[in-house]
């Protein structure tokens, strides 16, 4: 550890992760994940439901509601409260904003929230009404759903950077072993080459296993000051930096990067480390390719890299680049929004000391990386945070 | 990904019909046989999709304009699964993006001569069989107008 932490009363620090335990479909509302997640807060942090004076949510199946509707349903009284529509990257600007409320003095405890149901035909619904572009242009041509966009950007990766299928695969299998020891991963079998390379096709050159599968279920977590923290006995992590860029590089014709790219420079320079201190990685992972995107993007390899540097590295939590180490969204499930809070969750649990499952041998910094909304042809939110282990 | 709640294809399904106000010029103007997209009546940037305002200058009052179609096919997929009925019914279904020299990049329908990413294409626009305007990519040799607007028309079992 090369840098130096400037210990403030004000610094605001992450606790009490949590996870409500996914479900391939529910009969359940939004609003009933949600509330099952602040229990969850009040239990594990030992405060009063009247402490919580900010939410920050993010859920893509609560309409006609939003937050708002949410802090009435659920009786808070709030003096702060923001609802993100950002999907993948909601988690990370959560807790950039919750950051910033808690350090001005806005708000003294925010609870993070990303919640979603799954109903039998709730996903389609969701994807129908998702964006303008997506019912004017991506809808009617058959694609709607984020399958075959992916599917477009993968081959295109695939034919510019040399990747092969085995190449994700590798990805995808250490995730589903990482996530064996994790008890709340929906898919926790093991998974072989073959399995994976045999999977039917979804949308050339994406099969099954390339595929997150929808799910409900929700994360959250409590940003509060270090203090109050250290007064509540609870475990936290510092947060180092955050960066979120959106709609970056417009003019590319097909996206190949994201908007980490103009970020990270600062992002690293306001952590004090470098990427080779990171001990963990929690990219968004709904598809392989996005993973390799954002290891190049964030700096850990150059673009069109990081084919030869899934090759010359292990991603299990016992390897040499501790990768997804709950099993990421392809292993867990991707809860809606909750997916963008996965790898913040699974990275304080590590840096805490308390692992769900296996732990990354002496964590003590971690990059978790969000991406979302693919509003047309591309992915549109970018985001970063780096957490290091904290003082409790 | 199964959907069980979405029910199978069929071959009566229509394709979406749903857009927005301002898409609606896509189609107008392929009913007039016209492949047209909004420019900048102040930068002359092209948009797709359709929009309120330009993406580069801010501008309002987007005009509906011609397009020659020519493009290059960027990358491609064959849909093997797909949450719309109508396109269920028909797998398996390829399509692709397109940059246009134009600028913007297209999500298109493909012809089936259409060859392996990358390669020159003419994107052109039809009515589909829920008579919105769908735009399709045809190869390079064919040339944008009434001959190639038939010819995207029949990717959907109708050559009129």
């Amino acid at each position: 550890m090369s840098h130096t932490h400037h210990h403030r009363a004000a610094d605001a620090v992450v606790a009490v992760p949590v996870t409500v335990p996914y479900v391939r479909y529910s009969e359940h509302g939004a609003h009933w994940f949600v509330a099952a997640a602040l229990r969850a807060l009040i239990q594990g942090s030992r405060l009063a439901k009247a402490d919580i004076d900010g939410l920050c949510l993010a859920s893509f199946t609560l309409a006609p509601d939003t937050a708002v509707g949410v802090s009435q349903h659920l009786g808070l009284s709030l003096r702060w409260l923001d609802h993100l529509p950002m999907g993948g990257a909601a988690g990370i600007v959560a807790l950039r904003r919750a950051r910033r409320a808690v350090e001005s003095g806005d708000a003294t405890v925010v609870a993070c929230i990303g919640a979603d149901t799954n109903h039998a035909d709730s996903f389609a619904t969701t994807l129908a009404g998702f964006s303008q572009f997506s019912r004017d242009a991506v809808w009617p041509y058959g694609a709607g759903g984020p399958n075959a966009s992916f599917a477009l950007l993968t081959a295109h990766y695939m034919r510019k950077s040399g990747a092969r299928r085995e190449d994700f695969g590798k990805l995808c299998i250490a995730q589903r072993e990482n996530a064996s020891t994790c008890p709340y991963a929906l898919l926790r079998q093991p998974l072989s080459m073959q399995d994976y390379l045999g999977a039917r096709v979804i949308a050339e050159p994406l099969h099954l296993y390339d595929c997150v599968m929808p799910c409900a279920g929700a994360e959250g977590f409590l940003v509060m000051r270090r203090q109050q923290a250290r007064d509540l006995g609870l475990g936290h992590a510092d947060i180092l930096s955050t960066c979120e860029r959106h709609n970056a590089f417009a003019a590319d014709p097909i996206q190949m990067r994201g908007g980490w790219a103009l970020e990270r420079e600062a992002l690293f320079a306001e952590a004090g480390i470098g990427p080779p201190e990171v001990d963990l990685v929690q990219t968004y992972d709904d598809y392989p390719v996005i993973t390799a995107l954002q290891l190049e993007d964030l700096g850990f390899c150059g673009k069109l890299e990081a084919p030869q540097f899934i090759r010359d590295h292990t991603f299990t939590t016992g390897g040499d680049f501790p990768l997804n180490t709950s099993g990421g969204q392809l292993s867990a499930g991707q809860a809606g929004a909750a997916g963008g809070f996965l790898g913040l969750t699974e990275a304080m649990r590590q840096l805490t000391g308390k692992p769900l499952g296996a732990a990354v041998a002496g964590a003590r910094t971690a990059l978790v990386s969000g991406f979302g909304m693919i509003n047309y042809d591309r992915g549109v939110c970018c985001a970063a945070a780096i957490l290091a282990g904290g003082d409790g | 990904m199964n959907n069980p709640g979405s029910g199978h294809g069929t071959l009566a399904a229509l394709p979406p019909s749903a857009r927005s106000a301002v898409a609606q010029g896509l189609t107008q103007a392929a009913h007039r046989g016209e492949f047209a997209l909004q420019v900048c009546p102040q930068c002359a940037a092209t948009q797709y999709p359709p929009r309120e305002a330009c993406h580069r200058c801010l501008a309002d009052g987007l005009a509906w304009q011609a397009q020659d179609g020519r493009g290059e096919l960027l990358c491609a997929t064959v849909l093997h699964h797909s949450h719309e009925p109508y396109f269920r019914a028909r797998l398996p279904w390829r399509i692709g993006l397109v940059q246009l020299a134009a600028g913007p990049t297209l999500l298109t329908h493909l012809d089936p001569a259409v060859r392996e990413a990358p390669c020159a294409v003419t994107v052109t626009a039809c009515i589909d069989p829920a008579g919105r305007a769908a735009l399709v990519a045809l190869p390079s040799s064919v040339a944008q107008g009434p001959q190639a607007m038939r010819r995207a028309a029949s990717l959907f079992g109708s050559s009129s």
